[in-house]
């Protein structure tokens, strides 16, 4: 064999040992973490509540009665369904699903960018069933590709995965209070951009379309909140509101849809222009606990009914 | 197209299969397959910069040319400023039009009769002040008969835009470069295994160091007015590193890229964070860089002999246009004069050529003055990126009063202890390979266990660290 010949070969040799440590890292932490991990919560937790950012600043779980919250920023609706759909086999006492979506989530790109859906992959991979992979791997095999070489992180929380750990452990999400930041807020404030409204994300219709489905298929009540915003934003994101509301009217109009966009808020409950802190987050946890309890969503015997 | 990206892990391996197994009979069909090669990679940024680079290339091959037969010397002194005066016309134009049109309006409005001309929305050509200084040097030294002029368009061609090293250096020489675009390549399988290996070395500072150090040292320039004097501290630390192992990083990939394809680039960092002075740092640091200046500027200018003033002259002038190189802003002219400042004292007491070997060489540790020089050294650099780093002036002022106050002993508010043990990781691996090219030189002598386990947890520290992918430092000067 010649030099080059020799030398292309050693590369394969190289590559192929590589891809082969990657194949069988993924396989191993997907059985080990399909197994060891713990997906029950409380049985006095009986309203899910999931979503991105906003809710996962805007709903405090400690006010909402019944409420547990795992939505965490930045998820893309189809890594939403992926945790409704794990959550709720192994907690049948789940009711209600409260899915944060507000208009920004209906042409978010999230799921197409490479650096989002490899934090994200490491996170929920082993929540994935393999049909799930076709839409990474026809939008996003990039992400998909740096997602996969990074699982090597759970080789440092091997030893308690073997342990096992509860869901609290996982961080998929959860209640995360941000403190009140008016420098931020000023900034923002300052943007007199029009947001132009923009096509619908086709994968994020297509997993809201499953996430209700699939809590018809359950039984599962489902609403729909859209958390208050600055009325800043608010005011530029006029046209991108109107598709939104479109959306809802002609697609699903059966939904309840909780839309508290243009609640009243001083400017202290805000964090920035679409986040509230801390304090914003419990007086509108509050709130939406006495408009729950308008709904009767509390009550065990709501569904029988 | 970035080194870092899966473009380029695409782009590489079909340019060496075309080179090797396509093009490979013929010097001239290999010489072409670069420079479409090279137009690609760099007309993937934005094309419209390839006429820049074409018309370059034209102007200094015919000026070349015309050099190399015309015997007067009235003409061959308008030959070369026609050279240097269409380069740097460019490069002043793109890079710094926009800067003298600011001041000029600042000067005016100072003295109460305010202008009102208007600034252009420029973007910066990718690579512009790499290439520039590489064609540049050619001509200059064409001029001055040191080389004779390339024959072969083509050659110059490929000599002029070699996409490993076009947008960020090393700054080749003609006389190093070119004639190697004249002579038949031969694949030499340990010159592609070294290669390989320094490519990986250069990921690796790039993915590994460089962008987890960015992150941090991004976060707490940004928000310096937030932040304690400790972890402003911090923050100065992480760009010292992040800059290094940025820029080293490319050079090491354009090297390592460089000799998969059978050629030879020049050394461009020498672990400079190992130096025991600033005159030693400066022989380490973007050598290709300081040696252009050196040989273009500092020598005509005089260099180290006359009198005193005229010595303190030619080393203000070299450092502030070395600082002015990097970009159209005051704080890269002061960093420039901070490093004059550092380096004046040496040269006037005539101790500037001390250290010229490796530290501590042939022992596992340096010696206590040799160590307390290095960190004098060290901090000196330190401080002098703050300026390198900083918005302007003001903000690189305020950064270092905020560091000098009581909050300088409080812990740091953001201390990323897997990044700064990476960085102490990384500087033992850079210490103990200090006598070598590039710090993962290894031998054939070492066994394959030990190469292979490195390599090993290189790769996979690469691959866990990717994602956060911020483009090189450099591309912006």
């Amino acid at each position: 064999m010649n030099q080059i010949n020799l030398f292309i070969v050693n590369i394969f040799k190289i590559i192929a040992v590589f891809i082969t440590l990657i194949i069988i890292q993924f396989f191993l932490f997907k059985v080990l973490l399909t197994n060891n991990v713990n997906f029950e919560v409380s049985k006095d937790k009986t309203i899910l509540i999931l979503g991105d950012s906003q809710t996962e600043t805007a709903l405090n779980d400690s006010i909402l009665k019944n409420c547990i919250n795992f939505s965490k920023a930045g998820d893309p609706l189809f890594f939403n369904y992926i945790k409704l759909k794990k959550i709720i086999k192994n907690n049948t006492h789940i009711k209600t699903i409260i899915l944060g979506f507000s208009p920004s989530n209906l042409d978010s790109k999230g799921f197409y960018e490479v650096p989002k859906m490899k934090s994200k992959f490491i996170t929920y991979f082993y929540l994935i069933d393999y049909p799930n992979y076709i839409d990474i791997i026809k939008y996003n095999p990039e992400g998909l590709i740096r997602g996969l070489s990074g699982l090597g992180k759970y080789f440092i929380q091997l030893n308690e995965i073997i342990k096992g750990k509860g869901i609290e452990d996982m961080k998929i999400g959860g209640f995360r209070p941000i403190p009140y930041k008016i420098s931020e807020l000023k900034e923002n404030i300052k943007k007199d951009t029009l947001i132009a409204k923009s096509n619908p994300n086709q994968i994020a219709i297509k997993y809201f379309t499953k996430i209700v489905e699939l809590c018809e298929t359950k039984g599962l009540k489902l609403i729909v909140v859209n958390t208050p915003i600055h009325k800043s934003l608010s005011k530029r994101q006029l046209s991108r509101k109107e598709g939104y509301n479109m959306f809802f009217r002609e697609s699903h109009p059966d939904i309840i849809l909780l839309d508290y966009e243009n609640l009243k808020m001083d400017d202290i409950y805000y964090f920035d222009n679409n986040h509230l802190n801390y304090k914003g987050a419990n007086i509108f946890s509050e709130y939406v606990n006495v408009e729950l309890n308008k709904f009767k969503m509390i009550s065990k015997n709501y569904f029988k009914k | 197209m970035i080194f870092n990206s899966l473009d380029f892990a695409v782009f590489l391996p079909i340019v060496f299969l075309l080179y090797w197994f396509v093009t490979n009979r013929k010097l001239k069909l290999q010489n072409i397959l670069i420079v479409l090669a090279s137009y690609i990679f760099y007309g993937l940024w934005d094309w419209r910069f390839l006429s820049l680079i074409i018309f370059s290339t034209t102007v200094d091959y015919f000026v070349g040319q015309r050099l190399g037969k015309e015997e007067n010397k009235v003409k061959r002194k308008f030959l070369l400023w026609a050279s240097i005066l269409v380069n740097l016309g460019f490069l002043g134009f793109f890079k710094y039009y926009n800067f003298f049109i600011d001041n000029l309006i600042t000067a005016f409005s100072f003295f109460g009769q305010p202008i009102n001309p208007q600034g252009l929305n420029i973007i910066l050509p990718v690579g512009i002040s790499f290439y520039t200084f590489q064609t540049l040097s050619y001509t200059i030294d064409v001029y001055k008969k040191k080389i004779e002029p390339c024959k072969d368009l083509l050659s110059f061609s490929a000599f002029v835009c070699f996409f490993p090293q076009l947008v960020a250096g090393p700054i080749e020489r003609a006389t190093n470069l070119l004639p190697q675009f004249y002579k038949n390549r031969k694949f030499e399988y340990h010159k592609a295994v070294d290669g390989m290996r320094q490519i990986l070395w250069g990921l690796f500072k790039k993915i590994v160091i460089a962008d987890n150090a960015a992150s941090f040292a991004n976060d707490i320039f940004n928000n310096s007015v937030d932040y304690s004097g400790s972890t402003l501290v911090l923050g100065a630390f992480f760009f010292t590193f992040q800059i290094y192992c940025d820029f080293s990083g490319y050079s090491d990939i354009a090297i390592g890229t460089s000799r998969l394809f059978g050629f030879n680039l020049k050394q461009n960092f020498n672990f400079p964070y190992f130096s025991r002075d600033i005159a030693e740092f400066w022989r380490r640091w973007h050598i290709s860089l300081s040696t252009w200046f050196r040989d273009y500027l500092y020598i005509p200018l005089g260099g180290s002999r006359g009198s005193i003033w005229k010595k303190v002259r030619n080393i203000f002038i070299i450092f502030l246009v070395s600082g002015f190189w990097h970009g159209s802003n005051w704080t890269f002219l002061a960093w420039g004069f901070l490093n004059a400042l550092y380096f004046l004292p040496l040269m006037l007491l005539k101790i500037n050529r001390v250290n010229t070997d490796v530290v501590a060489e042939g022992r596992v540790l340096p010696s206590l003055v040799e160590f307390t020089n290095i960190i004098i050294t060290f901090c000196l650099t330190v401080f002098a990126w703050i300026f390198f780093r900083a918005d302007s002036i003001t903000h690189a002022l305020l950064y270092i009063q905020s560091i000098f106050n009581y909050s300088l002993f409080e812990m740091p508010k953001v201390f990323p202890k897997s990044v700064i043990i990476m960085i102490l990781l990384f500087v033992i691996v850079e210490w103990l390979q200090r006598s070598k090219q590039y710090a993962l030189e290894l031998n054939n002598k070492t066994p394959k266990i030990v190469r292979w386990s490195f390599y090993f947890v290189i790769v996979m520290m690469i691959l866990q660290f990717n994602g956060a992918q911020q483009e090189f430092i450099y591309f912006q000067f």
